[in-house]
């Protein structure tokens, strides 16, 4: 007993033990900055409008039906506060305040559109929640320049636990990223990183390498070895130039030959979090001839000498690790479900699987009612691209679709009605198949976590 | 620190050697889109041009000639201009639907609503084409002012002279339109064409990259199978509706081309996809081989089906769907499949589903 506790009052020595503030000051203000340039982008591409305002409906989470788009110029409104709060978290002003502001704006407009759903949305939120808890403004911030004017107390230090925290948070990320391509597909096939990276043969110098099937192998190898090892060589020091010069290829080379918004920029971003506290200080001291000086500087005594004031007691650590078990669970949640993941998509959303999936597919509905009316409805005239596309390849929002048309119809006067899908897809480059049983009346199916018997798993052959 | 400059540098220029501006680089997309240009978008564009002037001229001797002879003659020509027209119909967009052409719905704005042509014929107002609306002009009623059942046409357009003005100004639109639409895709006058052979180049902005443009196309070919089926054969069939035919919902209705008219659109898609036969002509095919696939089979064998199933349809389409109602539903499930092959199959080897916004690829 005695011995147990006195692990447990050194894990929380260790985890409180001071460390220069700097780097994760660091990680807010280029966090800040990045989702002060993604609400700028995305209002400036007319997304707002086409993604909350344009649709007449859209597609919930489980339980989260209940958030909406607001009315009117609601949602410019709601963007532009989420702006606000992201300039806040960036200068470092009312930082946790502005981080919670940002987390919730950002999380209810993610919530409203599930097919907007993306990996690095997911992690934007979560690495917002996290700012709420963590103290990052104890350095280059305006909190710190006020705290200083009012004469408080010197504080340019935070616990390990800061760092620990969002460090776990990082690595879950690369780490699921890599787990989730150890599937044949991405080992064996190299798909459908093949077939994608035949659409840049056209690109001067390098294009024509990507015709060769081994470069395409070699890069899925590749990048399953970087995603399931690269924390752990950007957290050796003696590997971690090496390793952060890789992550820019990596990461820089995937944001130029694909869509992937700033999602590589996020990743580069918290990578950062994993070098030395004080890298900041000193890449600063390094491009400028002002020293900027603290923890293993000139004031590295009295700031050693001064109590770390956020610091992580019992029952912070507990839910901190009830927060990770969580991180770990949810993208080990697939296991609970039968088939394949990339086919039927259960499990796979928060997971960090990334761009594993090529997937095709088409859609139609037939309806028929208790008279023996039959209608057939083609759903690429009732919606936007973008929902369309997700419809067609993603069973769940197939169902969802299925369960609206019914309750339109009901709507419209013509009581209850079966609804069965005609629904194909392909995934990474395998003959088409059924995705939905068409004997299955969907109508009366309902929404849920359980596993959907509608759905036909995936056949082995391929082309 | 110097170590870690030096480590950006490095990966600084890896980096950029992928990031150059695709140049004068041969792609098998450039040399298939500029092949489709050449032997098959142009050609066929300036033959409806061809064609909607002969079915001018036709209805200019129909009106001062009118007779049993020049009202098939026109008749013919109408007929005739709607096949280079739907052959082309796979290239619903640019020119078609854009500003400051839009062609499409000037030309094509079906089903026919006789009503507003009724009203049109029995109004004394100035009969000209810039002001009238989409449904009060273009091929659909021009086929209802030839092909009008129960009236004899050689006396209506021998009578007040009402009805063969009102045709004169219509075909008059549809020859002015062909032009518009050849002339914007023509590469020696608006060089519509080069919005996909020189994607992602300076001025040629419409689409990012050839991927994009060839794209483009490919989904064509899925919405227009899926045109065919839904709007073609399930609104005649009235499975909008949950039953109940609804004859006057066919395209063509009153010359009963209506199946000829999606005949001729799957021909204007085996051309985009086997090529036009001529020496240097390219199609799709070559760039799924290239890629390591292999649908020419499948193709052949599907839109062999179509036809065949189209075929089975008795008469004209309007009576089909009322008295066979069966064959028109084996016709929509034939061009299902082949639906299926292009945009699940075909899209899938090819990764070229349109994107929307950003993504992660999951």
């Amino acid at each position: 007993m005695t011995r147990s506790r006195g692990y447990w009052e050194r894990a929380l020595q260790w985890l409180n033990s001071p460390q220069d503030g700097a780097g994760i000051a660091a990680f807010r203000v280029l966090f800040g900055a990045l989702m002060v340039f993604s609400v700028v982008r995305f209002w400036a591409y007319g997304w707002i409008d086409e993604m909350y305002i344009s649709p007449a409906w859209h597609f919930s989470y489980l339980g989260f039906g209940w958030v909406k788009p607001w009315p009117g110029v609601g949602m410019y409104v709601h963007y532009a506060v989420m702006g606000v709060a992201a300039l806040a978290v960036m200068l470092g002003w009312r930082t946790r305040y502005a981080a919670a502001v940002f987390f919730l704006a950002f999380t209810y407009a993610e919530l409203i559109e599930k097919a907007s759903y993306l990996n690095h949305y997911y992690f934007v939120s979560l690495a917002a929640l996290l700012l709420v808890f963590v103290p990052t403004d104890s350095v280059w911030s305006v909190d710190g320049w006020l705290r200083h004017r009012r004469g408080e107390a010197f504080e340019e230090i935070v616990g390990r636990w800061a760092y620990v925290v969002l460090r776990s948070q990082v690595a879950l990320v690369y780490f699921f990223a890599g787990f989730a391509k150890l599937n044949a597909d991405w080992l064996f096939r190299a798909e459908p990183l093949r077939t994608w990276l035949l659409a840049y043969l056209e690109l001067p110098v390098i294009g024509p390498v990507f015709g060769y099937a081994w470069v395409a192998f070699a890069m899925c190898w590749a990048g399953a070895f970087y995603d399931l090892t690269i924390v752990g060589w950007l957290s050796w020091s003696k590997t971690r130039p090496w390793a952060y010069a890789v992550s820019v290829g990596f990461h820089v080379t995937v944001w130029l030959l694909f869509p992937i918004g700033v999602f590589s920029w996020v990743m580069l971003v918290s990578a950062t979090l994993f070098f030395a506290p004080d890298w900041p200080r000193r890449f600063v001291n390094l491009l400028g001839k002002r020293r900027v000086v603290g923890v293993g500087g000139v004031r590295a005594k009295s700031v050693f000498g001064q109590p770390v004031r956020s610091r992580i007691g019992g029952v912070g650590v507990v839910l901190v690790a009830g927060y990770l078990v969580v991180q770990v669970l949810v993208p080990l949640r697939f296991v609970l479900y039968p088939g394949n993941v990339n086919w039927t998509e259960e499990g796979f959303r928060f997971s960090w699987r990334v761009m594993l999936i090529e997937k095709t597919g088409q859609v139609e509905y037939e309806v028929r009612d208790g008279g023996g009316r039959v209608w057939r409805v083609y759903p690429r005239g009732e919606m936007t691209g973008l929902l369309y596309r997700m419809i067609k390849t993603q069973p769940d929002m197939n169902l969802e679709n299925e369960l609206r048309i019914a309750e339109r119809f009901a709507d419209e006067g013509y009581g209850s009605v079966r609804v069965y899908a005609h629904s194909w897809a392909a995934l990474n480059g395998r003959a088409s198949q059924r995705m939905v049983d068409p004997e299955v009346d969907l109508a009366a199916e309902r929404r849920g976590l359980g596993a959907a018997k509608w759905i036909v798993g995936l056949a082995a052959g391929l082309n | 620190m110097k170590r870690w400059i030096g480590m950006l540098c490095v990966c600084g220029l890896l980096v950029s050697s992928c990031s150059g501006e695709a140049d004068k680089v041969p792609d098998l997309r450039r040399a298939i889109m500029e092949s489709w240009g050449t032997h098959i978008i142009i050609p066929t564009y300036r033959a409806f041009e061809d064609r909607a002037e002969v079915l001018k001229a036709r209805s200019n001797a129909l009106c001062e000639s009118p007779s049993t002879e020049t009202l098939e003659a026109a008749q013919r020509a109408w007929w005739d201009a709607r096949e280079p027209w739907k052959q082309m119909d796979v290239f619903a967009f640019g020119p078609y639907m854009l500003e400051p052409w839009r062609v499409g719905p000037r030309v094509d704005s079906w089903p026919v609503r006789v009503d507003s042509i009724e009203q049109t014929l029995a109004g004394d107002g100035l009969l000209k084409a810039e002001a009238m609306g989409a449904f009060q002009k273009g091929f659909p009623v021009a086929d209802y002012l030839l092909h009008q059942p129960d009236v004899d046409l050689v006396t209506e357009v021998s009578g007040d002279g009402r009805r063969c003005a009102y045709l004169l100004v219509v075909v008059g639109d549809i020859s002015a339109g062909a032009k518009v639409i050849a002339d914007a895709w023509d590469p020696e006058v608006g060089n519509y064409i080069g919005e996909l052979t020189e994607a992602g180049r300076p001025g040629f902005e419409r689409f990012s990259s050839l991927q994009m443009a060839m794209s483009e196309i490919v989904n064509r070919m899925t919405f227009l199978v899926e045109n065919i089926r839904a709007d073609k054969l399930g609104r005649p069939l009235g499975t909008n509706i949950g039953g109940g035919a609804q004859p006057g919902k066919v395209e063509s209705r009153y010359s009963g081309r209506s199946v000829q008219d999606i005949l001729d659109n799957l021909r204007g898609l085996e051309l985009l996809y086997f090529g036009t036969g001529e020496e240097g002509s390219r199609g799709l095919d070559q760039f799924i081989e290239s890629r390591g696939y292999e649908f020419d089979e499948e193709m052949r064998g599907n839109l062999t089906a179509c036809r065949e199933a189209l075929k089975e349809v008795p008469g004209p389409l309007a009576q089909a769907v009322v008295t066979d109602p069966a064959t028109v539903v084996a016709a929509s499930e034939a061009l299902g499949k082949l639906q299926r092959l292009i945009q699940v199959d075909m899209l899938n080897a090819l990764s070229l589903t349109p994107i929307f916004n950003d993504n992660d690829g999951d």
